[in-house]
């Protein structure tokens, strides 16, 4: 079996899954979703339900006592083949994710990219028709994490079968996933291509996660009205509604702005986030958003938490698409 | 910290005060097969086990005041240890079975039997040494399911129903005891055990423990030992 | 100050023990030791130690490993109440033990057995198992309890099946519970008196093993007595310096 179709329904204690899961053959679809939204569990609940699928653990999880390679061989002794040739292959697979100097070593010697290498080989050297892989960057310190990169996407190379990959890091879905499924409180919320749900998050995590600000409400001739206020946009979409407005689109300033902008607000400055030569300034009032602007500005304006700011948004950089 | 220091010191002290106060306890060391015949009282303290584990534990420097043996050799190897020791009574042998005789057992060459369970004390105790005697004084050669560490669970094995047949002391049989029951021994193939006490040398109460070694011998015949 | 209040209790607890040994090792008649050994007397009451611990050992893991098993992994109402039950030979003088099991098996007991197993080695094997089965319950299911269970899940995702998580990764992860388990309750076994001398008796050969010969040793022959509580010593020595290195894993 080489892509993956289940409904998964669990329910552990006050906490209930429901979530369709599909993956075509050589798909690799990015499982994402705040922490305790049941991702762990989704993973676990179709590798139960469904013979030949790989797991690669967060935690890992390979056998203390045994070594590097006799983990690899696990799984394919257990498939019948006999000692020698399992242990050969093993090693093959060590090989091809850089980690054959280390056969010998028991996973306490081993380094987290190291161990995470050999969880990988180890998953995939039975040759299962589905990959799921529970956080491979965990427990990976930053040097590692280059190692496991390649590693993995050599693995996917080698992989024909669908795969799915959990995943807290932005990065890693960029690079290896096409698709991404959000996972909140037990349910799907979101399912679709990277772009799509970056440019049209569902959910106000989707939206943190993607960088951009959420608003949502009721489209109309004017633009959506999201409740406290109406944001002018240029669309054709009626009825409920998200808009999406990129952080860079956001103007402050500290006097009313003279601008040709036609959704102006006030508010005052709560957080700012400084990164390199930018500042991502988180702004409070009758619209909440964050607005990125550069370093400099940020001096100039003489902006910190409490002081009162304006904020424009052109009607043409809200992007409205219906609920 | 203050307050553990002055516990002890009230226990030890309280402690101290019960072995000092009334009237002297006597303690005496008795052979197991007296266990029935002699009981703690008031002035006398008991410690029954077999006689030359008794004889042991004073030539370690056990406190007891008289000691009782059930064989002669024994007392003698006590030697200086011990004041002139007086014969106190005789015991005799006897087969101790289970009510009823099930096996049937008439005498010493019954205890051959095949199919029947024959428990003895082990030779290197009084009892098991006088059971040999009387056994190859009748020539029975006999095969002891188990050579027991002192008569007293000899004649257990049998009152527990686990075993058929015993050789233990005459006065292990008492008369009325619903889970035993005694069959004699001739006098030609019995033996005649001695029972010889003596105080210890380094008793604190020598008037005492001679007054208990006079009243022995009246004690234990009223129990069913015979006299010396 | 604090180093006194610890020390002192400490270096009492380490007298408390050694210094027995000490004085059995001095009143050792080291050179009449070869003769006394290697009497067929004692040789025999060796061998059948050896034989009798070991067999109680053997029916120990076999039934005790599973009921640890079920008292670690099961979720049976009552379960508590069996768990204290198990451990009731732990407490119970052994000599009660033994008139427990004549209750149960020996004449005339609760379960009707067509063999008789009072005054029998067989007999000897079944009153050192029934004392020391608690060691090995307790150590093996507190080593089942500690161990991760996620270790299972990924060798169930990698195909193997519930007998082979067993064998290839729950037992090898049981490993030093078991084997201190193991060793403790050998060792009970082997020394163990009372139940063994109430319920089997004591017969050279048959069923006079070792702690057994060195009491009734001990009546007439002093030094035979200490030779042979040397040899119960080396052996018990011998099994826990070759534990060491698992037991400290």
């Amino acid at each position: 079996m080489d892509s993956l179709d289940v409904h998964v329904v669990r329910q552990l204690g006050a906490f209930a899954l429901d979530a369709r899961l599909t993956v075509a053959a050589g798909e690799v679809v990015a499982l994402v979703g705040p922490n305790g939204s049941g991702k762990s569990t989704l993973l676990q609940a179709v590798v139960e339900d469904n013979p030949g699928v790989g797991l690669v653990f967060q935690d890992r999880l390979l056998f203390p006592h045994l070594n590097a390679v006799d983990n690899v061989a696990f799984g394919l002794r257990r498939q019948g083949m006999r000692a020698g040739a399992a242990r050969a292959e093993a090693r093959r697979w060590l090989e091809r994710f850089g980690v054959a100097d280390y056969a010998e070593r028991t996973p306490d010697a081993l380094s987290g990219g190291q161990a995470q290498r050999v969880a990988l080989a180890r998953a995939l050297a039975p040759r299962p028709g589905v990959l799921l892989l529970d956080e491979p960057f965990a427990a990976v310190d930053l040097h590692g994490r280059a190692e496991v990169r390649r590693a993995l996407r050599a693995a996917l190379a080698e992989h024909a079968g669908a795969c799915v990959l959990v995943t807290h890091q932005p990065i890693d879905v960029l690079a290896l996933a096409g698709r991404v499924v959000v996972l909140e409180e037990g349910r799907v919320v979101q399912d679709g291509s990277v772009e799509e749900v970056r440019s049209r998050p569902r959910t106000p995590w989707v939206a943190e996660m993607a960088g951009v600000n959420l608003l949502e409400g009721t489209a109309g001739p004017d633009g959506i009205d999201i409740g406290p206020a109406v944001v002018s946009a240029s669309s054709f979409v009626r009825g409920p509604a998200f808009a999406v407005i990129h952080p860079n689109s956001v103007t402050l300033s500290t006097r009313p702005p003279q601008s040709s902008a036609r959704n102006v607000w006030t508010g005052r400055v709560a957080e700012i986030d400084p990164e390199g030569d930018r500042a991502r300034v988180r702004v409070t009032g009758a619209v909440d958003l964050v607005a990125e602007v550069t370093a400099a500005a940020v001096r100039d304006l003489g902006l910190s938490p409490g002081v009162e700011v304006w904020a424009a948004v052109k009607a043409t950089e809200v992007e409205v698409y219906p609920a | 910290m203050r307050r553990a220091v002055a516990a002890a010191a009230v226990l030890l002290l309280a402690a101290s005060a019960c072995s000092r106060g009334e009237a002297p306890r006597l303690t005496v060391f008795a052979a197991a097969s007296l266990s029935r015949a002699l009981r703690d009282d008031a002035r006398t303290r008991y410690s029954f086990a077999g006689s030359q584990q008794l004889a042991a534990q004073v030539q370690a420097g056990a406190p007891a005041d008289v000691i009782i043996t059930a064989d002669t050799t024994t007392m003698a190897a006590l030697g200086p240890l011990v004041d002139r020791p007086v014969a106190v009574a005789e015991n005799s042998l006897a087969i101790a079975v289970r009510p009823g005789n099930p096996k049937v057992v008439r005498g010493l060459a019954d205890l051959a039997q095949a199919g029947l369970t024959l428990v003895l004390a082990d030779p290197t105790v009084p009892a098991g040494r006088y059971a040999k005697q009387a056994l190859d004084r009748a020539g029975v050669v006999v095969h002891p399911a188990s050579l027991e560490l002192d008569v007293e669970s000899a004649v257990q094995k049998v009152a527990l129903g686990q075993a058929d047949a015993a050789v233990v002391y005459a006065t292990d049989i008492v008369p009325g005891d619903p889970s035993l029951q005694g069959v004699a021994i001739p006098a030609a193939q019995n033996v005649a055990v001695l029972y010889q006490a003596a105080t210890v040398r380094t008793t604190k109460h020598p008037k005492q423990a001679a007054a208990f070694l006079a009243s022995l011998p009246a004690r234990l015949r009223a129990v069913g030992f015979t006299a010396p | 100050m604090r180093r006194l209040a610890v020390g002192v209790p400490a270096a009492a607890a380490a007298a408390l023990v050694t210094v027995p040994l000490v004085g059995l090792l001095a009143r050792a008649p080291w050179r009449a030791l070869p003769d006394i050994v290697t009497r067929p007397a004692v040789l025999e009451a060796l061998w059948l130690s050896l034989g009798c611990s070991l067999a109680a050992l053997v029916v120990c893991l076999a039934l005790g490993v599973p009921l640890a098993w079920v008292l670690a992994r099961s979720r049976l109402p009552g379960l508590a109440v069996v768990r204290a039950v198990v451990l009731l030979p732990m407490v119970l003088p052994p000599v009660v033990g033994g008139v427990a099991l004549l209750f149960a098996f020996g004449r005339g007991g609760v379960v009707p057995l067509p063999f008789t197993l009072p005054f029998t080695t067989a007999g000897a094997v079944t009153a050192e198992a029934f004392v020391a089965l608690p060691f090995l319950v307790l150590a093996v299911e507190a080593g089942l309890r500690q161990l991760d269970r996620r270790y299972e899940d990924a060798a169930a995702a990698l195909g193997a099946g519930p007998w082979a998580r067993f064998r290839h990764v729950t037992l090898p992860l049981l490993g030093p519970s078991l084997a201190a388990g193991a060793a403790v309750c050998w060792a009970r076994a082997l020394g163990e008196f009372g139940a063994t001398i109430t319920f089997a008796g004591s017969l050279p050969g048959r069923t006079r093993t070792l702690p057994l010969a060195v009491y009734t040793t001990l009546q007439t022959d002093r030094d035979g007595a200490i030779a042979l509580s040397l040899v119960l010593l080396a052996l018990s020595v011998v099994v826990m310096a070759g534990l060491r290195g698992r037991w400290t894993r």
